[in-house]
């Protein structure tokens, strides 16, 4: 492992010395900026401070130049960590209107179907039955941090904005709401109710 | 605030998709630079990144995150 991360090009060149390490920087700047510009532009409406996120990345990789294994291409290591630094930035923005505390009535958060009422009165059974007992699986199974957690995942909000607005992280949120999922599926199924059907009825 | 009809479609497909999972973020972050590797080789995923592929199916973030990824990295080897 060591032996990869001395013969890799990029990482000698970044953690030797001027003039040659300034001009490594440059190149893979230039690298991440051509990346993200294509890559994130058009994400999340758009509005991404390119300079700024290659800059704050270019500062994360370097400080973890040691930790890269060469199990990849050095310069996809880096993009990745561009990435998640550029889409995390444009993920806060894109939702800094939105709060969490919209959804909660009180201490309670209910989960109401817009198209309740319609499709209550209409005709199609089977779909009637399956939003009841999704209505009555969420109240009975899920946590009320699950609630909440699944319904800022529906208004938009990534799990890792859920995580800060909850002062929980990233790994958390996520297997809060995988179980979540988890426990409705498994709820369906006890229900007699078939991925298959729920699939073709709400596509 | 009532949940949409958009919403309802998307939260049916969130548990219909959903299937176990023994990844979290932070573990598909280690290794999703070698799986970006491997599709853009177009090499067969090996078993030992099949929890990362897994894992992507499963989190809308981190399939959100390798998209993006794969965007850059196609346009970062264009102008090399």
């Amino acid at each position: 492992m060591a032996l990869e991360m001395e013969t890799d090009p990029w990482v000698q060149r970044l953690s030797g010395t001027d003039p040659e390490r300034e001009l490594a920087i440059k190149e893979l700047s230039a690298l991440l900026h051509r990346g993200l510009t294509f890559s994130l532009s058009k994400k999340y409406g758009g509005g991404l401070q390119t300079e700024d996120v290659v800059q704050e990345s270019l500062i994360k990789i370097l400080k973890s130049l040691e930790t890269f294994e060469g199990r990849s291409k050095f310069t996809t290591w880096a993009m990745t960590i561009a990435t998640r630094v550029g889409i995390s930035e444009l993920r806060r923005k894109h939702t800094r209107n939105i709060s969490l505390d919209a959804f909660t009535a009180g201490n309670e958060l209910r989960f109401e179907f817009a198209d309740e009422r319609s499709t209550l009165a209409g005709e199609d059974l089977e779909k009637r039955r399956i939003i009841e007992t999704l209505q009555s699986l969420i109240e009975s199974k899920l946590s009320a941090k699950q609630k909440l957690a699944v319904r800022g995942l529906l208004e938009g909000m990534p799990v890792e904005v859920i995580a800060e607005r909850t002062n929980s992280n990233r790994n958390a949120i996520y297997k809060l709401v995988h179980d979540a999922r988890i426990k409705l599926r498994k709820g369906f199924e006890q229900s007699g109710i078939v991925a298959e059907d729920v699939s073709a009825i709400f596509a | 605030m009532p949940i949409s009809k958009e919403q309802l479609s998307t939260l049916m497909s969130l548990i219909t998709s959903s299937e176990s999972d023994n990844l979290d973020c932070d573990g598909c972050f280690a290794q999703v630079s070698e799986f970006a590797d491997t599709v853009l080789m177009n090499k067969e995923i090996p078993e030992a990144l099949k929890s990362v592929e897994n894992h992507l199916q499963q989190c809308m973030c981190c399939k959100d995150e390798f998209a993006a990824l794969l965007d850059g990295l196609r346009e970062m080897d264009k102008k090399q």
